[in-house]
């Protein structure tokens, strides 16, 4: 099975496109904040606070702010920030003082993400298009990076923890979700997954 | 392997913590595995482990406060 990133990274494009349009269409995987509280821990509260388009389209796979939440003040960039449910969450713990810096590579995303910035009165949250593997952020900027889900889509997962690496100021630190393929898989199914992600 | 990855470009206190399993059906709702793949998973795969294939991690870790010798890569 041969990976053309490319065309990988288009189809992933128009998958989030897709669920940020019509996030309620009923997907092959989850989405939504029901799923966010009920199977990640998500506070309830806190979700049914911020509007309809962050949560409805939230398709991430842990809670990387359970471990800690941003102080007030602090910068923080969210790899792959999707329709904005962690980034929004960091905007409200950062507050007015702090800066969140949304990465995402999908138009639609971010479209969707500067109109929830503006309905949620949020103006320290700010959208910028580009990938993991190039983030589009000085050196040292960062006091936090987040992700959810989004690194086991990266094509060069090294670059991308190279590229939170640069961002964040020393001490800064890093709170990543993701997926991890379990080590007693048999060894010819293990060479494929490592094909997809590696 | 992630948490080993983070450490080998230069993180310090590196844990990983929040292990939820994942099985095939969950790994399917991702676009970088093709159905394909997930119906190779579920032939190799033994039915008891479909439930538990992979596990929805958190990593947390922290870039050294002094990276004169620790850099990226």
């Amino acid at each position: 099975m041969p990976v053309d990133a490319e065309r990988l990274r288009e189809e992933i494009r128009k998958v989030y496109s897709e669920v940020v349009r019509d996030p309620k269409r009923g997907y092959h995987f989850h989405t939504g904040p029901e799923y966010a509280v009920e199977r990640l821990g998500y506070p309830a509260q806190a979700l049914a606070e911020l509007p309809d388009s962050v949560t409805a389209p939230f398709a991430g796979v842990g809670n990387p702010l359970a471990m800690g939440e941003p102080r007030p003040g602090e910068t923080v960039v969210d790899i792959g920030a999707g329709s904005g449910m962690d980034t929004f969450l960091a905007a409200r713990s950062v507050g007015p003082t702090g800066r969140v810096i949304a990465v995402d590579m999908t138009d639609a995303m971010l479209e969707r993400g500067r109109e929830s910035a503006t309905l949620s009165g949020t103006p320290w949250v700010e959208h910028r298009k580009g990938l993991a593997e190039a983030l589009p952020v000085s050196d040292g900027a960062a006091d936090l990076v987040i992700s959810n889900g989004v690194i086991n889509l990266a094509l060069d997962k090294d670059c991308a923890f190279r590229e939170a690496f640069r961002v964040l100021r020393p001490g800064g630190r890093l709170q990543i979700a993701d997926i991890v393929v379990h080590r007693d898989v048999p060894a010819a199914a293990r060479e494929d997954i490592a094909i997809w992600t590696a | 392997m992630l948490a080993k990855k983070v450490a080998n470009i230069g993180f310090e206190a590196v844990v990983m913590v929040d292990r939820r399993p994942f099985g095939i059906d969950a790994l399917a709702s991702y676009p970088v595995f093709p159905p394909e793949f997930v119906d190779f998973l579920r032939r190799v795969m033994p039915a008891d482990r479909h439930d538990e294939l992979v596990r929805s991690v958190v990593v947390l870790a922290r870039k050294p406060e002094d990276t004169g010798g620790a850099h990226a890569g």
